[in-house]
């Protein structure tokens, strides 16, 4: 494995609800949208999570955080806090080895039919340019 | 007297970000000035907006990785903290993909200043992935470590973790060794180990 095969892809996913939504109802979106998008990615040999996170940040502290590090582990959620909003943006940050940005864009909008399906919840995403593309160093982290 | 660098390292998605937070937990409670050093991978952090929602101030590294085009910023990060706050640890995170054995030849001019201790954050969950796909930097990161902490254990079977201390034992069998659930609270032995590291 190699380091260049873990370039790193950011999305800012924006949902909005018919009405408005706790946090914890929040969450359960959340958790529903990035367990979809791993089972997704997964569905192919060779396929390795580094680890996908997604924050949402509210207001007084509230705050949602999910992570996945293994697709037959189910997400870990922490939600703290207090919402009560029909919109939020989340960031998500996705590692997965073995997998192109068009499987990644091709997962991000099957995952965004699937939740209007599941939730009737609209969403869109901005896929962010991976930072490592100027900077990053030419060594391998991963050597194999 | 010297005061403590604690880098914490393991693969993404191992812990490190968790364990950290009740490092700064800890050290709150028993009055420990800290600061906290982060260095993510990604276009917008995630760890970060974390640990600033929960009212921890951090110095963010952004644009590389700390174990080669950043590491003259760590060190010069790790001067500034001292000069302005004199924090009794400085905790740096690395990124998950990050070679601590590059990661602490960074910072390895400080030692004479400070104690360095490397904690290396284990997710016995992925043990097969690191030995199949990752073995060479798993190897690595169990030899530089001072501390292992094995974490996740309510996740993996007997089999899995006696395996996983098997090849702990076989590449680093001076480190002390941890094992723990980061769901659950810090292990008392932990505690009092970081606590004597901090006298």
């Amino acid at each position: 494995m190699d380091h260049k095969d873990l370039i790193p892809v950011t999305v800012q996913v924006t949902f909005l609800l018919p009405e408005k939504a706790s946090i914890q109802r929040w969450g359960d979106i959340i958790r529903y949208y990035l367990t979809k998008y791993s089972e997704y990615l997964c569905n192919k040999k060779s396929v390795y999570i580094g680890h996908i996170k997604a924050f949402y940040s509210g207001t007084k502290n509230s705050f949602i955080k999910v992570n996945i590090f293994k697709r037959e582990i189910p997400a870990d959620i922490l939600v703290k806090g207090y919402a009560d909003v029909d919109n939020i943006t989340l960031t998500v940050n996705s590692l997965v080895y073995g997998v192109t940005e068009e499987e990644t864009v091709a997962a991000l909008q099957y995952v965004s039919e699937e939740i209007e399906k599941q939730f009737m919840i609209r969403s869109n995403y901005v896929l962010k340019k991976p930072i490592l593309d100027s900077k990053h160093c030419d060594h391998s982290h991963l050597n194999s | 007297m010297k005061k403590n660098i604690f880098v914490v390292t393991g693969f993404l998605g191992s812990g490190k970000t968790t364990y950290i937070v009740k490092l700064l937990e800890l050290f709150a409670k028993t009055n420990e000035k800290s600061a906290l050093i982060i260095n993510e991978i990604g276009e917008v952090g995630i760890d970060n907006q974390y640990i600033k929602q929960l009212d921890f101030n951090i110095f963010e590294l952004f644009g590389g990785c700390i174990c080669c085009t950043l590491s003259v910023d760590v060190e010069r990060t790790i001067d500034e903290i001292a000069e302005k706050y004199d924090p009794n640890v400085i905790i740096v995170e690395p990124s998950g993909i990050a070679d601590p054995t590059q990661v602490l030849k960074s910072i390895s001019n400080k030692s004479s200043k400070y104690n360095i201790i490397n904690f290396y954050v284990l997710d016995p969950t992925r043990f097969e992935m690191f030995m199949d796909v990752l073995a060479p930097l798993f190897v690595t990161s169990l030899k530089a470590a001072n501390v292992i902490l094995l974490n996740k254990l309510r996740l993996v079977g007997e089999d899995t973790l006696h395996k996983c201390e098997r090849i702990i034992n076989e590449h680093n069998n001076v480190a002390e060794l941890f094992k723990l659930d980061f769901e659950n609270p810090l292990p008392a032995e932990l505690e009092k180990y970081i606590n004597h590291l901090m006298r």
